[in-house]
């Protein structure tokens, strides 16, 4: 890989995660299954222990977490190695906000959580071009805010 | 430099400050001696008694002592860096930072907003932070019960 197809495939990685915050914040499951993840793709969820695969899978476990709440996404600072000409690793820095309704709090009594962590990623490089092979979330600090 | 070593000097300098924010986020004092700072570097605090670190040993101890028991969360924004000669380069980042302490402290969190005024020196090892220094825009202080 010459230093000029390196950069872009930085940048077309770094697009790649933009298209997962953007999709994902705006429910668009659509866009988000077939712009974003590989076939094989999994989220691991440290916090709950949870690390849920392939694709289309995990996304069905998303579409049932995600129902009747609104999130905020952002990704800040990232590490983008490009390993060979079709493997990359990344690691970003973000930023959460949740908003649950009455009808769907979460854990049962909260409205609100504020977080903050990294995601630790793998992305492989398909026909269609880079997608999510696994993304694992690690927290640092998380504020849960219970008004039911 | 051509345009294409600039993009790649450019790329390499956000992964230095993308390695600060991680190294001190995650307490990783090894990987901020290793990838980010140099014997050069220099930090100027002006909120702290204007004090000054020398030498990345001597910042990498400031934070360690500071942060140790504290959750500390900081994202970097926006940089603006300039290329300035094939080994130097300047950086303004605006920041925004979280800290929390332990309850009972005269002051446990603290939610800052500022700026990162910052130069860089490309050595045998890559690029790593020169000189730096936080300004403020605003902080806000609270407490934990």
């Amino acid at each position: 890989m010459t230093p000029v197809e390196r950069l872009v495939a930085i940048h077309e990685i770094e697009q790649l995660k933009a298209r997962y915050f953007y999709f994902y914040d705006n429910k668009d499951w659509d866009g988000w299954r077939d712009q974003v993840w590989a076939p094989e793709g999994r989220l691991i969820v440290g916090e709950m222990g949870r690390d849920i695969g392939p694709r289309d899978a995990m996304i069905e476990w998303v579409i049932g977490q995600s129902a009747d709440q609104v999130s905020v996404h952002h990704g800040h600072t990232p590490i983008i190695e490009i390993t060979s000409d079709t493997t990359a690793t990344g690691l970003w820095a973000m930023e959460d906000r949740i908003y649950r309704s009455k009808e769907h709090p979460l854990n049962g009594d909260t409205a609100f959580v504020l977080g903050f962590g990294h995601y630790h990623e793998h992305y492989v490089k398909l026909e269609a071009g880079w997608r999510i092979l696994s993304t694992k979330l690690t927290r640092l600090r998380t504020q849960y805010v219970k008004v039911f | 430099m051509d345009a294409v070593a600039r993009l790649a000097a450019i790329e390499a300098i956000k992964i230095v400050k993308a390695n600060y924010f991680l190294g001190v986020d995650t307490k990783d004092w090894d990987l901020l001696r290793r990838e980010v700072f140099c014997e050069q570097s220099r930090f100027d605090l002006p909120e702290y008694d204007d004090a000054s670190f020398v030498g990345g040993d001597a910042i990498v101890d400031f934070f360690r002592g500071a942060m140790s028991n504290w959750v500390t969360v900081h994202h970097g924004h926006m940089p603006i860096i300039e290329i300035t000669s094939d080994t130097t380069a300047t950086g303004i980042w605006a920041m925004e930072d979280r800290i929390y302490g332990s309850p009972g402290e005269d002051i446990s969190s603290i939610h800052g907003f500022g700026h990162y005024h910052e130069t860089y020196v490309k050595l045998a090892q890559g690029w790593r932070i020169g000189r730096f220094k936080l300004e403020r825009l605003r902080v806000e202080t609270g407490r934990l019960f």
